[in-house]
């Protein structure tokens, strides 16, 4: 029941996330923008229309968004909500099945974009590996400092009983966050590092890699995307409302902790400017850096 | 032991008989593919009944000046024996039709094909020092035979000599450790060998030199970049496949050998396999050429089983028996993985090189349209190298971030070293896919960027492919039945089996969500079958942002895929750029030229070689001419000899 109620949710929460945070970005904008549920219309829309093709693809395009999905649904299952749901799958160690798998749903988006033999799409291959690999350090790093903190390392220890390590480590957790967020915002392509907003410019990383998708294939794409933000998203809002409560009561506490975390988002969209490209590798390594010293924090109290 | 012997045997016998056929091509090569392909049944058997339990086996025998050798059966070494007999079987049945097609005579090829498998399950096998270095000195010299096939070509000479020269300096180490061994212990036999406590760390160091110049551990690697591509492919699959892992299985063999070690040996293989790791994949990155760019890979890898061994070692001398089992688990793992997955790549880009005539990565592509299966063999391999779930990278390398986890455990400096290399391992990771991607794209996917009619490779050349790849998604889904046959060669080299319960829950639920994620990508591909199955979809050129004269050129290159981390890494891998950048109103001539030849072999090891060079030309030019010159010589370091004795 409650690993149904919690597929549930990982279903068909993610694609809210994007509508909220189009909704705040319209407001500072000052406009209505549009409905907070416009993606599950888009998706329904799309997966009813047929797709094109191009000559130059083969199966690899084909593949691409099935497996890009399946692995970030897979993935999905490894993540506990903490309270009363915990992870349907877990063992010490699931972070780094979870990072893999990450970067499994990665590496078949970026060979269905080089598929397509388009200058413009091996652009945006080439940024979105570039910093992802930079992005990693700063994500296992993160792991290390939580397991480090926790001695524990599969996902639903290090996100559950936060409040004992708030205690312990608050400065070291704050840091995690801001790492953790920075990696969040990297591998979801949002600004400062793309701009979601920007079709068909020569700066973009995530969108450029999808312009081939069309139909069913670009639901499938649109839906992975708002489910990788939701998974990333979820750590992060364990990790910052470490607060425990009733089934129900802790239920509502993530739901919505998650709809600030998409406010946090849209507030940054609306008030930061996408960073030059050159800048990017600096502030992912400024993440590491951030991730690095939350260890050597924790490394210190832990054996002092 | 006997199967083992009758597999030695039918490799031995089978290269004699291609040898005495070499004039019938066909016949020579299909003799020696067999003989090999029957030595791997009765060799794999063998060594799986001797990890599933059977007791360790001895030959032994002396010789009439009263030294002793033995044979020795034990589950490190069947461990070894599996990728060697298997990879060795493949790479022989598909260098048959890969040999046919050339010209040249074939039966040193053919014949050495098979003595190098069998020299190196005798270096395996060996279980005296003396057998075990004269295997060793045999694998060195037939492996430099089977490289410089193409032997007219300066390039290759020149490759095969820079091998010879570094594996033989290699190799002076292993005499000193040896000779050091035998006359403390008294005896040449491995089972009686022992060391004394305060020389342990220096004769590691020592074993590490020696072996680690044959596994290719940075800054001991020159030669493997060098060497792997001029061979041919079949041969470069074996010399990336298992001979450089024999540095690895003699390592872990001395380390046997020594006894307990301290702590600080197991924290400088960590070091090591770090450096390996992350230059290896760095320098791949920046390689234009496939099998170049696949031997930087081949270090990539054998740092990761170095940082496997490294914790295992660590963690031993620190009485954490449980994490060292997880880090030997992982480093031997590691080596099979890697024998088959870096096999299966070597074999499919020889397929490439035989239907295109080069390996130039900025000249293929789209071959994916004409070579369908070669592709899908090579995008199989590229995601197991790549440490993808569910193909068979992914359980050794989590068995490695089990055991660097693991290390959290242990006192703080190494501790704080466990961070660095897991932090390490994670971009390692990631770098290897974006290289893979890379590497994928260049060759097989978009439009080709030269015209050239590239046929399937033939059936013989694709079965092997077929075999490896399978083995490699079938590791991947095995999960805790891994466990099973790694716990006997784990427990030789931890002393302890290793704890079932962590690995075994890890290994499974990677394997179930492995299942799960080719499940879940099935049923969306039904779904979109389904979707589209009313509405036809449309085909059309690729979108290019309204752009109307696309021509295949315009396509991004390998070179430019890679350029944005060759920036950030730019300080680490210190490329050579010459530039004429635009001057004047009129510009005549704009050129950029960068490339990254490997900084070891430019700042560190050409120097030190011309320098050995001249110090060479010096002696020679001094050296007398007559012959009284030679005996006055002679006198005189006789006189110099009986002084220092006496004195």
């Amino acid at each position: 029941m409650r690993i149904a109620l919690h597929v549930l949710l990982f279903l068909a929460f993610p694609p809210l996330l994007q509508g909220i945070i189009n909704r705040v970005k319209a407001r500072f904008a000052g406009r209505r923008g549009p409905p907070v549920l416009q993606l599950y219309f888009d998706l329904w829309k799309l997966l009813r229309k047929s797709a094109v093709y191009s000559n130059t693809t083969t199966w690899i395009f084909r593949a691409g968004p099935p497996v890009g999905l399946a692995a970030l649904l897979v993935a999905a299952l490894l993540l506990p909500l903490g309270g009363g749901l915990p992870a349907p799958m877990a063992f010490p160690g699931d972070v780094v099945l979870f990072a893999y798998l990450l970067g499994a749903s990665r590496f078949a988006t970026v060979l269905a974009a080089l598929d397509t033999g388009s200058s413009f799409e091996g652009m945006g291959a080439s940024r979105e590996v570039t910093f992802s690999a930079l992005a990693e350090p700063a994500l296992f790093l993160s792991i290390a400092a939580l397991a480090l903190a926790r001695g524990s390392i599969s996902w639903t220890s290090v996100l559950s009983g936060q409040m004992q390590v708030w205690h312990l480590f608050g400065p070291a957790l704050v840091m995690l966050i801001a790492a953790l967020l920075l990696v969040a915002l990297a591998e979801n392509s949002r600004i400062p590092f793309d701009d979601p907003n920007t079709h068909l410019e020569l700066t973009m990383v995530h969108e450029v890699m999808v312009l081939d998708h069309s139909g069913p294939d670009l639901a499938l794409i649109l839906y992975g995307a708002s489910l990788k933000l939701f998974l990333l998203g979820a750590i992060v809002v364990r990790l910052a409302f470490p607060f425990e409560a009733s089934f129900a009561g802790h239920l509502l506490l993530f739901l919505a902790g998650m709809v600030v975390f998409a406010v946090v988002v849209g507030i940054v969209e609306s008030t930061f400017a996408r960073l030059r490209m050159n800048r990017i590798p600096q502030i992912l390594i400024a993440a590491s850096v951030f991730a690095a010293l939350a260890v050597a924090v924790i490394l210190i109290r832990v054996n002092a | 032991m006997t199967l083992v012997l009758a597999a030695l045997l039918s490799l031995g016998g089978s290269a004699l008989a291609a040898a005495v056929l070499a004039r019938r091509r066909s016949l020579a090569l299909s003799v020696a593919a067999g003989g090999c392909t029957l030595a791997a049944l009765l060799g794999t058997a063998s060594a799986f009944a001797q990890l599933l339990g059977a007791p360790a086996e001895h030959l032994t025998w002396s010789t009439p000046l009263g030294a002793q050798g033995a044979l020795t059966l034990d589950p490190l070494a069947a461990w070894f024996l599996i990728p060697v007999f298997v990879v060795g079987a493949a790479c022989a049945a598909y260098g048959r039709a890969y040999l046919l097609a050339g010209e040249r005579p074939v039966g040193m090829q053919a014949a050495g094909l098979n003595l190098i498998i069998l020299v190196i399950a005798l270096v395996v096998l060996a279980g005296d020092a003396l057998t075990f270095l004269m295997a060793w000195e045999l694998m060195t010299v037939l492996s430099f035979l089977l490289v410089t096939h193409e032997h007219e070509q300066k390039e290759v000479r020149s490759a095969g000599l820079l091998y010879l020269v570094l594996t033989h300096a290699g190799t002076t180490c292993l005499l000193a450790l040896f000779a050091a061994l035998a006359s403390s212990s008294g005896t040449m036999l491995f089972s009686g060998m022992h060391a004394p406590v305060d020389r342990r760390g220096a004769w590691f160091a020592l074993a590490a030199l020696g072996f680690g110049v044959k596994a290719g551990a940075w800054p001991l690697h020159v030669w493997l970049p060098v060497a792997h591509p001029v061979a041919p492919s079949h041969i470069s699959a074996v010399l990336s496949g298992i001979v450089i892992k024999m540095g690895i299985y003699g390592l872990l063999r001395a380390a046997l050998l020594l006894g307990p070690l301290p702590a600080s040996c197991g924290a400088w293989l960590i070091a090591a396999g770090v450096a390996s790791a992350t230059l290896g994949v760095l320098s791949a990155l920046a390689q234009h050429e496939l099998k170049r760019l696949l031997a930087y890979h081949s270090i990539e890898n054998i740092g990761i089983i170095l940082m496997g061994a490294g914790v295992g070692l660590t963690a031993l001398s620190l009485q954490k028996p449980a994490v060292a089992a997880l880090g030997f688990a992982g480093a031997l793992l590691h080596v099979t993985n890697h024998a088959l997955f870096k096999s299966l790549l070597f074999l499919a880009a020889g397929a490439v090189k035989k239907a295109c005539g080069t390996l130039q990565l900025d000249r293929l592509g789209g071959l994916i349209r004409t070579m369908p299966r070669t592709a899908l063999a090579f995008v199989v391999g590229a995601a197991a190298i790549s440490g993808l779930p569910p193909l068979n990278g992914f359980a050794s390398e989590l068995l490695v971030y089990l055991s660097l986890l693991g290390a959290f455990g242990l006192p703080p400096p190494f501790q704080a070293g466990a961070v660095i290399a897991l932090a390490a391992l994670a971009c390692v990771g990631a770098l290897a896919a974006a290289c893979f991607a890379k590497a994928t794209f260049a060759v097989f996917l978009g439009t080709p960027r030269t015209p050239i009619d590239a046929p399937e490779a033939p059936r013989e050349m694709l079965v092997p492919m077929a075999v490896l790849g399978a083995a490699c998604v079938a590791i991947g889904l095995s999960g805790p039945l891994l466990l099973a046959v790694l716990d006997r060669p784990v427990a030789q080299l931890a002393g302890v089996p290793l704890s079932l319960a962590a690995p075994s829950a890890a290994l499974a639920v990677a394997a179930a969500l492995g299942a799960a994620l080719i499940a879940t990508a099935a049923l969306l591909w039904l779904l979109r079958r389904l979707l589209l199955a009313r509405r036809a979809p449309a085909a059309a050129p690729t979108w290019s942002c309204g752009y109307p004269a696309v021509v295949p050129s315009m396509q991004y290159t390998a070179a430019s895929f890679a350029q944005p981390l060759l920036t950030v890494f730019r300080r680490v891998l210190l490329p050579q750029r010459q530039a004429r950048l635009p001057a004047g109103p009129f510009p005549a001539v704009i050129a950029v030229d960068e490339h990254c030849t490997d900084p070891v072999d430019r700042l560190l090891l050409a120097p030190a070689l011309h320098a050995t060079a001249a110090g060479f030309t010096f002696v020679r030019r001094a050296q007398p001419t007559r012959v009284q010159g030679y005996v006055l010589a002679v006198f005189a370091a006789l006189v110099v000899l009986l002084l220092w004795r006496v004195g």
